[in-house]
């Protein structure tokens, strides 16, 4: 085969642990190459490596057979690489052209831009790729589709041979996809292009792909091509046999009355009616991958944000949160999945930390903390979820990514909630601790409490669910009863196959 | 234990600080004997810190929000004029007084709700409300003084007790009361909270636009304190009193401990801010400097806390706790 | 999740020309209204007579556009000014011809700007506190070198060329519309002023295509200062004195009519000379209006502030569909 690109090993970690680790594969010149993989899989990290804006920490890359290094995404575009990232970085308040040419347009002796030539240069540019757009139209004025295109277009003018897109079609309808992909197989037709894109969704990699590649937990996985490219075997690539991390643990106690029920929720651009029944005693699991609207549609729920129309019933009576603060009253909490930013107060000690939910709880009749129960109270969850080091006055960003869980537990536990919210539990946690985490929530729904869990993890969610919700681009897509339920069958539930074959 | 290393860690610095002034007094005392370590010379000079005491207290807090209070000037001339014409015009005292007090309160609640639930910058907002009150200031007096004022005011400002100038118990009361309640009221955690990160609170439960107004609220409020103060010590109401004092309350907050990035802050520390401030001030006037010079240094020491203020900051990140 | 971003932009982008296009009409309404009240409000002399007054903001509204669009803030400008001016008499006084006089203080000023960025670069802090200590630091050398007062007797072949008139303009207003007619032109069409546009909005991706965003920065901030010392030097030419107090609240002025006109302070990369332009004529109008009706100057510095407040509080309500305080967007 001829392979324009080569990647030989490569290897990249951040912060200690190992996001790609030994990955090896080809490009061929000119084909349109799929890389696939759940969340987390390092897809959008190896693209960064070829696209020149991650340096790899082991392996190297060959272009034409020679190897190449690349510090940032000019010396990428000098070897031919250019890469159209997920958000879109155009100026909306310029033109086309101005777009297009941003920082190189040409020029007069003056250093005045020549505007008829550089409009006559973009208008060329369009019309090579086929799009039938005026260069002097203000960007701002267009769709995101036609955004992603001219951004496309500003990429490959810069003199390419490999297009790399970032999950080019998480925002586009139908009809959009349809058009982006005829202009991807124009330009590999008429310019030779080489196209790599990473994309969920399985059907369009299969529309358009000539190889695909999957990777899984950051290593490499295969390649494949032509009529191998089915469905069912690039599932079974991206989640693996992993019948035996199943270990359902099963809930201990009858099922309470549904204390949480929402229909038909939907907000403008990001998810659109979302169903479900949450009963107390039991854990709904969320599942779904990157857009799938999972956080968007509980954030919207507890009053974080927009919700545009959709009905929430709680303990019998329709409410309308409008505000965090007015769900942890009522006893609804939602531990974030974002621990940095929307978890946690980095610089603060645990203890403000841990209380910072509940401080109505611990505030005196003379309106002061009461330190002493306050003490008491957080000293107890570190014991009991074994924080370490245990000690109340370190600042929260010094722990380790499980601990600072553990601490975001003790703050939400600290509000005795009646219904939990949970979104990516375990993210960034090593093995003890999800341990811990996940018996801990199976036994936080035995004592009564209502648990609702996010996950992108299908084993995580397959240990813990009695029932699974599954979300994809903004929709329910099934709820499924867990009886003995599979990987396999939650990703055809994701994307709507029917049967999967071996 | 809690408490134990709070106190260690604000010792660190208080340690420092009540040192630095300590060497400073003592050089300046034996450079310029006879004009330094004087009563009249420390009289003067405290008559002037009183004022930025309480305004910086008040930037205290705001900075531990986050945010800047550039206005803080201007409600204090403002306030003064009105009380001034108020009493010019033969109200009562006491009505008087709490008028300012609420004028005061009223234009920092003004600033608490552009920047909450308007959205805007601080530094924006505040920024037109300094125009704003100092411009209204001037309007109400087309420059002049307001004066004529009952005798029985100007004596809160001017008078003693104990030997001591009122202004002086005024403002100790002030910074002392704080200094008890920041560290204890639950209102004040929110406070710190909210500036770590209005995210974090939102999501925590914490009414974030409610503490911002509430902490500019408190900000107005000590302004308008310092403005009836103003007025009685020198028994007038002026426009233009308070120039540039928010600089110096800024920079000594920063001094005692706050960061511009907020959720940090220390009564005490702001207390040994103004001192060295005000010492140094006072030591560029002994070596021939005038009194002009103040302006000047303000914004030197500025910069220089804004130094004290990324080395912290830096450190922190470095941590990874930002 | 598919046309909803790009009808929000389009509201924004409307929302430029509607603003612009609301305060012509508005300058338009009250041209017209003060024109009935008093005779000769729009003749020729009364014209120039409004716009010299505010040919210092101006000339430094001119330079704060750069710096908002570029997503900064110079307060120092209120401090430069002054400074360049009190300099500059003193330079003249000292012998030095009035010429290269001119040359010094506005390198002196292009050394301020730098200064202003690199410490903007080296603390990590908002420009607008170090601009602000800077504008102080200045302000106070002001006050000490003139103690308090005006530095004036300046050399005879100054004044003589101070007086003169083009086509019957004083110097100042010429130099400020030969500036506004250069900088609207250069941000319209040279590439590298271009690139501000481009650091405002998006500085990663700035970078990503090439732009040396420091070296933007850079020039942003020394523009920003040298303009304010062209605004020094005429006020030089204006009175032939310099007193410490110039520029008093002249950079909340020149921000009121740079966002009265369109720039936005909270969205970088958006903003032009022409909307500042309009901006600045608006509020010399009201200013002028309200001088002429008798109403206590003194308001001056009372509108600028609510003129300040509401346009950025306009810009915040269309830019955040819904209530503004909620930030959370993401995940």
């Amino acid at each position: 085969m001829d392979a324009i690109l080569k990647l030989e090993g490569i290897g990249k970690m951040f912060g200690g642990n190992y996001v790609l680790k030994d990955v090896s594969l080809e490009i061929g010149r000119g084909e349109v190459h799929a890389v696939i993989g759940e969340n987390g899989a390092g897809k959008s990290t190896l693209m960064k490596i070829i696209g020149g804006i991650y340096e790899p920490n082991e392996g190297v890359i060959r272009k034409n057979g020679e190897k190449i290094l690349l510090h940032n995404a000019i010396e990428a575009y000098k070897q031919g690489i250019g890469i159209v990232h997920q958000e879109l970085s155009v100026a909306d308040n310029l033109t086309i052209a101005e777009n297009i040419f941003a920082g190189r347009q040409p020029v007069n002796r003056f250093g005045f831009v020549r505007e008829k030539q550089m409009c006559e240069d973009a208008g060329k540019i369009l019309g090579e790729m086929g799009i039938r757009l005026d260069p002097r139209e203000k960007v701002g004025n267009l769709s995101v589709a036609m955004q992603q295109i001219i951004e496309i277009a500003k990429v490959v003018s810069h003199r390419i041979d490999v297009l790399i897109l970032d999950e080019p079609t998480s925002s586009l309808s139908n009809k959009e996809i349809a058009h982006l992909f005829e202009l991807v197989r124009r330009l590999c037709r008429e310019q030779g292009m080489t196209v790599i894109f990473i994309s969920h969704k399985l059907d369009e990699v299969m529309a358009i792909s000539d190889r695909v590649s999957v990777l899984r937990n950051g290593n490499f996985i295969g390649t494949l091509s032509g009529e191998e490219i089915t469905a069912s075997r690039m599932i079974h690539m991206m989640v693996g046999d992993q019948l035996d991390s199943r270990s359902f643990l099963a809930p201990k106690t009858p099922e309470g009355e549904v204390i949480l029920r929402a229909e038909g929720l939907c907000r403008e651009g990001k998810f659109r009616d979302v169903s479900f029944a949450l009963q107390k005693n039991r854990i709904l699991g969320i599942f779904g991958l990157i857009g799938a609207g999972r956080t968007e549609s509980i954030l919207s729920l507890i009053g974080a944000d927009r919700l545009d129309s959709g009905r929430v019933t709680y303990e019998g009576r329709e409410i309308r949160l409008s505000s965090p603060k007015e769900a942890i009253a009522k006893g609804i909490v939602y531990l974030t999945e974002n621990r940095r930013d929307l978890g946690l107060f980095l610089p603060k000690e645990i203890s403000d930390n841990v209380i910072a939910a509940s401080l109505g709880a611990f505030t005196t009749k003379r309106h002061t903390v009461d330190r002493k129960k306050a003490g008491e109270a957080v000293e107890g969850y570190i014991q009991k979820l074994k924080i370490q080091p245990p000690v109340m006055d370190k600042p929260a960003g010094t722990y380790s990514g499980g601990n600072q869980q553990k601490i975001l537990f003790s703050k939400v536990l600290l509000t005795d909630p009646k219904v939990l919210i949970v979104d990516e539990p375990t993210k960034g946690v090593d093995i003890g601790v999800k341990m811990t985490i996940h018996h801990m929530l199976r036994d936080l729904a035995d004592s009564g409490i209502a648990v609702l869990l996010i996950s992108s993890e299908l084993p995580e969610i397959l240990k813990l669910s009695d029932r699974v919700l599954v979300m994809h681009e903004g929709e329910c897509r099934g709820l499924l009863e867990n009886r003995d339920l599979t990987e396999r069958e939650v990703m055809a539930a994701v994307y709507g196959e029917k049967e999967v074959q071996q | 234990m809690e408490e134990q290393k709070k106190k260690l860690h604000v010792s660190g610095r208080i340690l420092t600080l009540s040192v630095t002034i300590v060497v400073c007094v003592a050089v300046m005392s034996f450079l310029k004997p006879e004009t330094f370590f004087t009563v009249s010379n420390l009289g003067s000079s405290l008559t002037t810190v009183t004022f930025n005491l309480i305004l910086a207290c008040g930037m205290t807090v705001v900075l531990m929000l986050g945010c800047v209070d550039l206005s803080v000037g201007p409600i204090v001339a403002f306030t003064s004029v009105v009380v001034a014409k108020l009493l010019q015009g033969g109200a009562p005292i006491v009505p008087a007084i709490l008028a300012g007090l609420l004028i005061g309160s009223g234009i920092g609640a003004l600033n608490g709700t552009l920047v909450g639930y308007g959205g805007l910058a601080p530094f924006v907002a505040t920024l037109g409300t300094q125009s704003v009150f100092r411009g209204l200031s001037y309007v109400l007096t087309s420059g002049y003084s307001v004066t004529g004022l009952p005798e029985g005011f100007s004596k809160i400002g001017q008078g003693t007790l104990w030997g001591i100038s009122n202004l002086i118990l005024i403002a100790a009361l002030v910074a002392a009361v704080l200094a008890l309640l920041v560290p204890r009221l639950a209102f004040f955690k929110r406070v710190y909270l909210v500036g770590t990160s209005r995210s974090v609170a939102f999501m925590s439960g914490i009414n974030s636009n409610l503490i911002l107004i509430a902490g500019y609220t408190l900000s107005g409020f000590l302004a308008g304190l310092s403005g009836i103060l103003m007025a009685s010590r020198y028994a007038m109401g002026n426009a233009g009193f308070a120039v540039g004092y928010e600089t110096q309350a800024i920079a000594a907050a920063v001094i005692g401990g706050a960061v511009m990035a907020g959720g940090e802050g220390s009564i005490l520390g702001t207390v040994l801010g103004v001192l060295l401030v005000a010492v140094v001030n006072n030591s560029f006037i002994q070596f021939g400097g005038n009194a002009e010079w103040q302006t000047a240094i303000s914004g030197i020491m500025l910069v220089f806390t804004l130094f004290i203020d990324v080395m912290r900051t830096r450190k922190a990140k470095r941590k990874g706790l930002i | 999740m598919r046309q909803k971003m790009s009808s929000l932009k389009n509201r924004i982008l409307c929302r430029l020309d509607i603003q612009a296009s609301a305060v012509v009409l508005l300058i338009v309404v009250i041209s017209i209204a003060m024109s009935f009240v008093y005779d000769g409000f729009l003749s020729a002399y009364n014209i120039k007579a409004m716009l010299m007054s505010y040919v210092p903001e101006g000339i430094i509204a001119l330079g704060l556009t750069l710096v908002i669009i570029s997503g900064g803030i110079d307060l120092s400008v209120a401090g430069v000014m002054p400074f360049t001016a009190i300099v500059y008499c003193m330079l003249m006084k000292a012998g030095v011809h009035y010429l290269p006089g001119m040359a010094i203080v506005l390198a002196a000023a292009a050394a301020i700007g730098a200064v202003n960025n690199f410490l903007r670069r080296l603390l990590d802090v908002h420009p607008f506190i170090i601009t602000m200590a800077v504008q102080l630091t200045l302000k106070g050398f002001n006050l000490v070198v003139t103690g308090a007062g005006s530095i004036s007797g300046l050399p005879e072949n100054f004044m003589e060329i101070s007086q003169v008139r083009i086509l019957g303009l004083k110097i100042p207003l010429v130099v400020f519309l030969l500036l506004a007619a250069l900088w609207m032109v250069l941000l319209a069409k040279n590439r590298f002023f271009r690139k501000v546009y481009f650091v405002g909005g998006n500085p990663k991706a700035a970078e990503l295509c090439g732009i040396n965003v420091n070296r933007v920065m850079y020039f942003v901030f020394i523009q920003s200062a040298v303009l304010a010392a062209v605004a020094g030097i005429m006020a030089v030419f204006n009175y032939q004195a310099a007193n410490y107090s110039y520029g008093s609240n002249l950079d909340t002025r020149a921000i009121t009519a740079v966002v009265v006109g369109g720039t936005s302070m909270t969205r970088g990369g958006i903003g032009k000379i022409g909307g500042t332009i309009i901006g600045l004529v608006f509020i010399a109008l009201v200013y002028n209006s309200f001088l002429l009706s008798g109403i206590n100057t003194y308001y001056q510095d009372v509108i600028t502030g609510a003129f300040l407040i509401g346009a950025v509080l306009i810009g915040e309500r269309i830019k955040y569909r819904g209530k503004p305080g909620k930030k959370e967007d993401k995940s």
